[in-house]
């Protein structure tokens, strides 16, 4: 906690510094795809899920389809802020974001001759707010602007399940035992990211920009209300949340003089 | 235009970083082990299969698949047996590795139970009436369990006579007040915890004697034992 309010403390002087000696004030909002990483949610639960889905579905004696789950980090990413220039090439400043995304299939199975019924009913979602602090560098201004940028964000991270997942009797036991019911996770994770943005100026202070950036987090460990870690897949090892990853956003941006 | 340059030379250092974090953050192509058994729970001895085929890997294939079974014992490959002969709870592990050197593993609990105990019993005396075995009434029986086996030992004997009466001990006495068929049960437990019933029908014919008395005031019939 102490750490987060000094890192909070910082960021305002910077950006307070920043405020008493700028030029001109640059206000901003888009929106564009966001591509997140969620390896452990991907490669190991959706995965471990599609794959005993996908043999129940040619199981003999079992009768059914359940489509297999798609994966999660597809979502389109929010972002406002501002940024005050501190000369005609670069730029301090901060925003805020938002994402979510989310992944579901459902369906059921009949089994010893039809007296048998199991449901399958899986959902999950995630979602973000972050905060983040940086500049931008415009190494080019010819007409056309071509910026770099680079930040620090510290992000909020929520994880919803919603798992009913019964496997057949007739089917062997399995070594993996899918977590029943719902469940709702937090966390936090913080981290890097960067980019290029070109800039179309269309009018005296107002611009779109198309802005393509990656970002590098490190993978938060998620908890719920008890203090129980996300374990979707009830192996026994918990499943941080990775939100690295790309995204691809246009911005409407204006810039105005500060009054002072 | 220093100035630019030392800006463009601060960006490629940050995306340069950027690669580097992405590198150390989480290994999102780690293998996945998961398995199926065809039995989770038996009585020993008895023999287990396993599939490990439902493994995968999100980049390229698994390459080695490892058993353990608990006791000791191993096994390779993506399927594997293995005979418990003794009874007791045993962790089954399997490790893949794929073509990048990288593990996982997976385990299942498998109980190996110990066999029950056999019950059986006899008693007598008993007369032979139209082919079947009967007993009068007010008849002292013996009812001896003595013949029950098991692996282990055997640690109690609970007899339930049918009448409302029981009595514990691996040889009773017990008499019938009134004509009629019982079902006499037997449960023998071993040192394990294990238990198993064994059930005969007792016929008896005839009636109490002419002075028993019921209401309270005159022979107390005990179970096992004379009146008093």
């Amino acid at each position: 906690m102490k750490g987060r309010v000094t890192v909070g403390a910082t960021v305002i002087l910077l950006l307070g510094a920043a405020i008493a000696w700028a030029g001109p004030l640059e206000l901003y909002v888009g929106a564009g795809p966001s591509l997140a990483t969620l390896g452990a949610i991907n490669n190991g639960v959706i995965g471990a899920f599609n794959v005993i889905l996908t043999d129940l579905n040619n199981t003999p004696g079992v009768t059914g389809d359940v489509s297999p789950l798609g994966t999660l980090g597809t979502s389109i990413a929010y972002q406002a802020g501002e940024r005050f220039w501190l000369s005609n090439w670069f730029a301090l400043g901060g925003g805020v974001d938002f994402t979510r995304m989310a992944a579901s299939t459902s369906g059921s199975y009949n089994s010893s001759g039809g007296s048998e019924t199991s449901n399958i009913d899986v959902s999950f979602g995630c979602s973000s707010i972050g905060f983040v602090v940086g500049g931008r560098f415009m190494f080019l201004d010819a007409g056309i602007q071509l910026s770099a940028d680079v930040g620090f964000g510290y992000y909020l991270i929520g994880f919803d399940s919603d798992i009913t997942f019964e496997v057949p009797s007739g089917y062997p036991p399995l070594s993996i035992s899918p977590a029943q019911g719902k469940g709702s996770y937090h966390g936090s994770s913080y981290g890097i990211q960067g980019g290029l943005t070109l800039g179309f100026p269309i009018t005296q202070g107002f611009g779109l920009e198309i802005c393509v950036g990656y970002r590098s987090l490190v993978p938060a460990a998620m908890t719920d209300a008890q203090g129980q870690t996300l374990d979707l897949d009830g192996d026994g090892t918990p499943e941080p949340i990775d939100l690295s990853g790309i995204n691809v956003r246009i911005d409407l941006s204006l810039k105005m003089g500060l009054p002072f | 235009m220093r100035t630019k340059r030392f800006y463009l030379l601060l960006g490629l250092l940050v995306l340069v970083g950027l690669a580097l974090t992405g590198c150390l953050g989480e290994q999102s192509n780690v293998p996945k082990a998961m398995f199926t058994a065809s039995t989770q729970q038996k009585i020993v001895p008895f023999t287990a299969s396993f599939d490990g085929t439902l493994s995968y890997a999100p980049k390229g294939k698994i390459v080695s698949y490892n058993w353990t079974f608990g006791d000791g014992g191993g096994a390779t490959g993506p399927h594997a047996t293995h005979e418990y002969k003794s009874n007791g709870t045993y962790v089954v592990q399997l490790t893949v590795i794929d073509a990048q050197g990288v593990s996982n593993s997976s385990t299942m609990t498998v109980q190996a139970l110990d066999p029950p105990p056999v019950a059986t019993f006899t008693y007598s005396p008993k007369s032979v009436m139209n082919g079947e075995y009967v007993v009068g009434a007010s008849e002292w029986i013996t009812f001896d369990g003595s013949d029950s086996t098991d692996d282990g030992q055997i640690v109690s004997y609970d007899w339930n006579f049918g009448d409302g009466e029981t009595a514990a001990g691996q040889v009773v006495k017990h008499r019938y007040l009134w004509p009629g068929t019982y079902n006499v049960v037997l449960t023998v437990t071993d040192n394990s915890g294990g238990k198993t019933q064994h059930v005969e029908s007792v016929d008896i014919l005839g009636g109490p004697p002419c002075n028993a008395d019921l209401t309270g005031g005159g022979p107390v019939w005990h179970v096992g034992g004379g009146d008093s």
